[in-house]
């Protein structure tokens, strides 16, 4: 260190010293909001617990998906295999009893993802970023599955998982708490009445097609 | 700052992990002055702020205390929580804030009106807030708040060394900051 290193150095402390102090911190103030984080992250915990079993069950949907589609594609396969395959939502007509499956998985699959909406901000600000978005990847690898079934046969359902798809893709790249990436992607879900589409296609029922709803 | 737990500290944490909430208070009585004191500077002597980043340590640190191997103080552990949260909150309010002023500086576009020269004491203010990160914090521990460069290491986990060589860049950035006053500790 120079002489004038430290003449600086000197000086640099003096003008440390006469700046203000750190104030008392509040410490019950501190102390009960801790414990109100606390309460309420184990509610979240709790809450995650609960869902832990749908999402096993949702891995559990997308391997059967994926050996179902995979099935299908190789019954499927166009003589001339020079030709582009068509996409499963395209394939050949099944009965009512042969899409009910699918049907059901999408409507499964639609209450979970609903339930990931509704409550993924507040999971994220309680610091649970990283299983949102584990569990928003789960549920995007199942849209993208279903979006290639025959469950996306129908138009309305077919639109309702591509922006699905957008949503989830947003929430599984989530890596902090960031306000305002948060509310850019609540703002995207809002705009697409993610949440209203979700409610009306599952309150119609696995069966609704089936019934000419 | 020891080294590792003491007994009575391992004891209190042993009482936490068990469930003892007059432990977590205990435990929470010891520290929160200097986590809080740590958490306002680096907050730039925001008293909200700061508020806000000793809570997300303790929340943090009672979550992870069964993670606490006991290879250093339980203060240290502690303080290294409250780096990490105060550097990442931080991130954000600077991200926050960076977005803000682009608005405004487009709202009082024509109007914006030169302020008077900021004093020695006030630039020497916004001099350790535009700090890097990795300088800022070793200036703050050491220089403020008086920690060693052994004990910065620790909470750091790098090199004492590590922790001088910073001190002295933070040091030298803060004297090109004030080189306009140069006359005052020249003399």
């Amino acid at each position: 260190m120079t002489k004038d290193d430290e003449k600086f150095t000197e000086f640099l402390h003096e003008l440390l010293e006469e700046m203000p102090d750190v104030p008392e911190p509040p410490r019950e103030e501190i102390w009960a909001r801790i414990e109100e984080a606390r309460r309420e992250r184990r509610s979240q915990a709790s809450l995650f617990r609960r869902r832990g079993p749908l999402i096993g069950w949702g891995l559990g949907l997308a391997a059967t998906l994926v050996l179902g589609i995979g099935l299908g594609r190789m019954l499927n396969q166009p003589e001339d295999s020079t030709r582009p395959v068509a996409r499963t939502t395209r394939g050949p007509t099944m009965s009512d009893a042969e899409m009910l499956p699918y049907r059901l998985a999408a409507q499964q699959h639609l209450t979970r993802t609903e339930a990931l909406l509704t409550g993924y901000v507040r999971d994220v600000q309680s610091g649970r970023t990283r299983e949102v978005a584990s569990w928003a990847q789960d549920l995007l690898i199942n849209t993208r599955l279903l979006r290639d079934s025959p469950a996306a046969r129908d138009p309305e359902t077919a639109r309702l998982l591509e922006d699905l798809e957008l949503h989830l893709a947003q929430i599984a790249n989530l890596s902090g708490s960031d306000a305002d990436e948060l509310v850019m992607i609540q703002q995207s879900i809002e705009r697409n009445n993610m949440l209203l589409r979700l409610r009306a296609a599952t309150a119609s029922g696995p069966a609704a097609g089936i019934r000419g709803e | 700052m020891s080294t590792g737990p003491g007994l009575d500290e391992k004891l209190l944490i042993r009482r936490v992990l068990a469930g003892d909430a007059s432990a977590e208070r205990e435990l929470y009585d010891q520290h929160v002055d200097r986590v809080y004191r740590l958490c306002y500077r680096m907050a730039n002597g925001d008293a909200d702020l700061a508020q806000d980043f000793t809570q997300e340590s303790f929340v943090r640190a009672f979550d992870r205390l069964g993670d606490f191997r006991g290879e250093a103080a339980l203060s240290t552990w502690l303080h290294s929580i409250a780096v990490s949260v105060a550097l990442n909150g931080m991130r954000n309010v600077k991200r926050h804030r960076e977005r803000e002023t682009e608005l405004d500086g487009v709202r009082e576009m024509g109007s914006a009106t030169r302020h008077a020269e900021p004093d020695l004491k006030q630039r020497l203010r916004g001099a350790i807030e535009a700090l890097p990160e990795r300088y800022k914090v070793v200036f703050v521990m050491y220089d403020v708040e008086g920690y060693t460069h052994e004990e910065i290491g620790r909470v750091l986990d790098m090199p004492a060394g590590t922790s001088k060589a910073r001190l002295s860049r933070a040091r030298a950035k803060l004297r090109e900051a004030l080189a306009e006053f140069a006359g005052e500790w020249a003399t």
